[in-house]
């Protein structure tokens, strides 16, 4: 099953072949790779059948020192995440892929490399897949040459750097303790040595590179910046795909450690990081800022329902992040359409969105339903997961319902944007088929969740057949409230809202912030 | 342990305190450069052994020292050369905006 090596390599060797020889038909060159990625991928998906997915060797080395490519089930269905973003994107920047060489050169790179990340199967590999993956992005954070995005580039470029030097002094101790980096031997060899406190302080570096790349609670500064920062298609893609990575590291490793003792430590974080999330997206009023720290808040719930590492939670955790993925990723290539279009940034000042363009508006009304997680949409079926897969923990359950309302708080806010009158865009066929190819998946997922049913071979108990008379209730009650505060306290400018709204963590603080965080897991491992 | 690997995880931890303490933006390059160079020291600490020789060396390959992390860190500090030119070329740029190569000042800069 070497197949899965041309879903790397081909679109490096495409984004090469475009910058070096500037043909005339590139946007076509580009067509044709992604469609023969489809069809591997596709092919992949028919193949897998039952089994727990291939994995070779590069080059004929032993599986001790080589490097190994793994396509499992995770990886597919991530993959196949991936293919459909691209496929999207591909179609938003049609005319700038054409013009401009240099960014469909990164653009076409950068699935290669993240489709790479997601197949390899050895510590050192990703992280070189990631260091790549960070290096990409920031130039294509900084590609819009202004001074605001210059300095987001350069803190995330350096930000991100350190966390993964923590991932290299956890593989160091890894490698010195079992004399492998290969993840399926480490996974046999680990378990006997869980009581080694070596291997636990390994396992709590690796956790912490994760959260810098991940964006949790205390280090998640850098993503608010970059994604305020990025043009759309940039900020689609790091909302929608490269903040999940993380994630996917942990789960992949998770299923190296099965941690036995940070699990509801992580999961604290998680709900942590949505809270705040929230609550720092209610105080925006900067429209890329707000759905940044919405993103925050999301991450928060997968992180809440990943820590499970087994069973509903994360499946409701893989659940989330495609919804997620669908309608974040469908906000921001609206949203930057239209301040494309009007040059106004400011939820107070974008009007009559609706007038000028009821085709976006109703795409982007059903990306916000998913976003809060309306019944019959993507969203609800997995925040339902992730609620029930949580519900021993009592803080947590109930401090979900508060992420909920904060939610529909902040996505009342942004619906103001589609009263009033305005003038009439042309939106072109080109752009509208990217709209439709991240809004279909997200419906069919919103309907029928056969595809994770068939990724994670189990089947999912969903509330669509009969909604339970006591939810409909409890959704009808947060509703209420959401507009009340929103009324009484969002819309009068209450103080505490400028005071979230202009608090700025210097560079120096986070790294402070990133130590605290490493500290705070080594005491609540070793000590409490 | 090894003399070695402590004075590794001390020069990554100073680093790291350079990171959270300078103020400028080309002393926070050269504190994660000092972090990968400790990195690095670790690694290779972790592969040596007493009297080891080199991997590369003929003939002889009685008591070897491990060549994996070598050939790890080489990829390494290929990957921390390219953040360090790009952090640069960045960090020109912006200069060229800001006038200032200050966090504090470019933070308040921009309001």
């Amino acid at each position: 099953m070497t197949q899965t090596l041309f879903l790397i390599f081909l679109p490096i060797i495409t984004a090469v072949t475009i910058y070096s020889f500037k043909l005339k038909h590139i946007e076509k060159l580009v067509l044709i790779m992604q469609s023969s990625i489809t069809f591997i991928i596709l092919d992949t998906y028919t193949k897998i059948g039952h089994s727990q997915g291939f994995a070779f060797v590069l080059g004929g080395y032993s599986k001790v020192s080589g490097i190994e490519l793994k396509m499992d089930r995770i990886a597919l269905a991530f993959s196949i995440l991936a293919i459909i973003i691209w496929w999207a994107l591909i179609f938003y920047n049609y005319a700038k892929i054409k013009n401009d060489l240099r960014f469909g050169f990164f653009l076409i790179f950068l699935e290669g490399v993240f489709l790479g990340f997601l197949q390899a199967n050895d510590f050192f590999t990703i992280f070189v897949f990631i260091e790549l993956m960070t290096i990409i992005s920031t130039i294509l954070i900084v590609y819009k040459r202004d001074s605001y995005s210059f300095r987001a580039g350069f803190y995330y470029l350096l930000f991100n750097s350190i966390g993964m030097m923590f991932y290299l002094i956890g593989v160091a101790v890894i490698y010195q303790s079992i004399g492998t980096l290969n993840m399926t031997l480490a996974k046999e060899i680990l378990p006997s040595m869980f009581s080694n406190p070596f291997i636990q302080m390994s396992y709590i570096f690796i956790i912490v590179s994760m959260g810098v790349k991940s964006a949790f609670f205390p280090v998640y500064n850098w993503l608010p910046k970059a994604h305020g920062a990025a043009p759309a298609a940039v900020s689609a893609l790091l909302s929608g795909l490269l903040v999940k990575s993380g994630l996917y590291v942990f789960i992949k490793i998770g299923s190296v450690f099965q941690p036995w003792l940070l699990k509801e430590y992580l999961l604290y974080i998680g709900l942590i990081t949505s809270l705040s999330g929230t609550i720092f997206a209610i105080a925006q009023k900067d429209i890329k800022q707000l759905l940044a720290f919405s993103s925050i808040s999301q991450i928060g719930i997968m992180l809440m329902a990943i820590s499970r590492l087994s069973g509903y939670g994360l499946v409701g955790g893989v659940y989330h992040i495609f919804s997620h993925a669908f309608a974040k990723s469908l906000l921001f290539l609206t949203v930057g359409l239209i301040i494309n279009k009007t040059n106004k940034r400011r939820l107070n000042e974008i009007r009559g969105v609706y007038e000028s363009s009821p085709f976006m508006s109703i795409i982007m009304i059903l990306s916000l339903f998913s976003l809060i997680g309306l019944p019959l949409f993507s969203g609800y079926i997995s925040k339902d997961i992730v609620k029930y897969s949580v519900k021993d923990f009592g803080i947590a359950y109930l401090l979900f319902s508060f992420i909920n309302i904060g939610t529909l708080i902040y996505t009342l806010k942004f619906f103001q944007i589609f009263k009033g009158k305005g003038t009439k865009y042309n939106i072109n066929i080109k752009t509208k088929i990217s709209f439709l190819i991240l809004l279909i998946p997200a419906l069919i997922l919103g309907l029928n969740p056969t595809f994770i049913e068939n990724i994670f071979m189990i089947k999912i108990d969903y509330f669509f057949g009969n909604p339970n008379i006591i939810m409909i209730f409890e959704y009808f009650i947060f509703v209420v409230l959401a507009i009340f505060i929103n009324k009484n306290y969002v819309e009068k400018e209450h103080k505490i809202l400028y005071k979230l709204r202009h608090f700025n963590l210097s560079f120096e603080n986070s790294v402070f912030l990133l130590v605290i965080f490493l500290f705070s897991l080594i005491s609540f491992n070793f000590i409490i | 342990m090894d003399f070695r690997i402590i004075m590794s995880l001390l020069t990554a931890a100073l680093g790291l305190y350079g990171l959270a303490m300078s103020k400028n933006i080309i002393k926070s390059i050269i504190c994660l450069q000092i972090m990968e160079s400790a990195i690095v020291l670790l690694y290779l600490s972790f592969a040596d052994k007493k009297n080891g020789i080199s991997p590369i060396h003929p003939g002889n390959l009685t008591n070897m020292v491990d060549p994996l992390p070598q050939a790890l860190m080489i990829t390494t500090i290929i990957i921390g050369s390219a953040i360090s030119a790009l952090a640069l070329m960045i960090s020109i740029k912006i200069y060229h905006h800001y006038e200032t190569l200050n966090w504090q000042e470019i933070m308040e800069k921009d309001g």
